[in-house]
């Protein structure tokens, strides 16, 4: 594999400037933002698509996107990376609405191991000093409650399916991350 | 901010939160396309759901990157026209190269990919060897060219991958014999165009190796001064053309399937 593919996004700004002018329709523009990002989307859409070739399709698409509506992006309402990041989770969500029989289900106590948090996984410095504040808020809440919702964002999960993987009843499931939400909310304001 | 309201929900809920729920991703597929027009109709909505991305996104940083096989770009790119754009360029001999050269990416196919690949040629082999029609006349190692590497082995092979990643044509190469052998095995549908066989060694340039057969397993003879750039660095790549090859001999049509080129040590 080409060492081009997975360059690591050194410069903060380098993916907005790349996003920038692709929307002014530079072609080297967006391989390049391509090259620069896809390795990271990828990861994103295949937490969410298990499947491989669906998670293939669903990269394709984010970028056909891209390209397509790079133009909608506005620097001064969120940085390339969490615009690039949101559309992949976006799409990976709808690609598991449409296809929801074929995902697999793995109970919640098992689901956290999925999720790589090594050093290398800091790698996006923009993503992490973020990070800390919600690390912070998010060690507010019941650690149960923590878990609901650091499932739901890695593995994409509606309430229903939330419920049945977690054993609880859906109203259950609603109120607790409800409420985990207004918390956070209130946490990462102050 | 006033508070949207989503009918099918039993208990209301307020933007923010209901903001919440859909960037964490846990609302089903008609209420993420009811808060999709909410966003688009409600700008303190939209920013509510902003605030949640450029919280939530921190998340996504605990996710390993994952290397994305190549031909991913060239269906994205295929898709938008980019590859097209750049060949209908003003200046037309620089841009078709470079559009030769970004096929030096195929070749770093993964290595899973090229694995499967050699499994399924070995088993392909036995089933469509050519046989080679014998010269009754002269001495038989008279005719044979000099191999480009005599003591090595001399015969090659070559699973072009389609875009979905599944195998589109075989080839099997003797540069012994400078013959080439073409299967397809799942032909690219279009009944105006041919497949044109391109072989691209280092230096990034396309030779043709002529027109195939959609249907049938197909050998012809590789011209003379090509056989000695078949090597493990080169790749193949198959293009839709008109009938009768590329005017001009440079590729005009869409790649439909390409693939690295490996040695075949047979057994004697």
């Amino acid at each position: 594999m080409s060492a081009t593919l997975e360059a690591p996004v050194t410069d903060q700004d380098e993916p907005g400037r790349l996003l920038l002018a692709t929307a002014e329709g530079d072609t080297a523009a967006f391989e390049q933002l391509y090259r620069a990002t896809s390795p990271r989307l990828f990861g994103v859409c295949l937490r969410i698509v298990s499947q491989r070739s669906e998670a293939e399709d669903v990269l394709q698409e984010v970028f056909t996107n891209v390209w397509r509506k790079a133009k909608q992006f506005d620097p001064d309402r969120a940085s390339a990376i969490t615009w690039l990041t949101m559309m992949a989770r976006n799409k990976a969500i709808d690609h598991l609405r449409a296809n929801r029989s074929s995902r697999m289900s793995v109970a919640i106590e098992n689901a956290e191991e999925l999720v790589e948090t090594g050093p290398n996984a800091q790698a996006a410095t923009e993503m992490a000093l973020e990070n800390r504040r919600l690390d912070v808020c998010l060690g507010e809440l019941e650690a149960p409650r923590r878990q609901l919702i650091r499932t739901a964002f890695f593995e994409g999960n509606t309430y229903e399916e939330l419920a049945q993987r977690s054993g609880t009843p859906l109203g259950t499931v609603k109120s607790w991350i409800r409420r985990s939400l207004v918390k956070l909310k209130a946490c990462l304001e102050r | 901010m006033n508070t949207p309201y989503l009918p099918e929900d039993q208990e209301p809920r307020d933007g923010d939160v209901l903001a919440g729920e859909y960037v964490l991703g846990v609302l089903d597929a008609s209420d993420r396309r009811r808060v999709e027009q909410l966003i688009e109709s409600e700008p303190a909505f939209a920013a509510e759901v902003g605030f949640w991305e450029s919280r939530l996104v921190s998340l996504a940083a605990e996710i390993a990157p994952v290397p994305v096989p190549d031909y991913v770009w060239a269906r994205i790119s295929s898709d938008l026209g980019l590859a097209q754009a750049a060949r209908r360029g003003p200046v037309s001999e620089p841009e078709s190269e470079s559009f030769w050269q970004k096929l030096g990416f195929w070749r770093l196919l993964t290595a899973g990919g090229f694995a499967t690949a050699a499994v399924f040629l070995f088993a392909l082999l036995n089933v469509i060897r050519v046989p080679q029609p014998a010269d009754p006349v002269a001495p038989p190692v008279a005719t044979v060219p000099e191999p480009v590497t005599p003591s090595g082995p001399t015969e090659m092979a070559s699973t072009l991958t389609q875009d979905d990643g599944q195998p589109g044509y075989v080839a099997t190469m003797d540069a012994a014999t400078g013959r080439i052998t073409v299967t397809p095995l799942q032909p690219a549908a279009d009944d105006d165009l041919v497949p044109e066989l391109w072989l691209i060694p280092t230096d990034g340039i396309a030779r043709s190796l002529g027109v195939f057969d959609e249907t049938v397993s197909q050998s012809a003879r590789i011209p003379e001064e090509y056989v000695e750039l078949l090597s493990i660095d080169a790749i193949l790549a198959m293009t839709l053309e008109p009938p009768g090859g590329a005017p001009g001999g440079k590729a005009t049509g869409p790649v439909v399937a390409k693939g690295g080129i490996q040695l075949l040590a047979m057994a004697p």
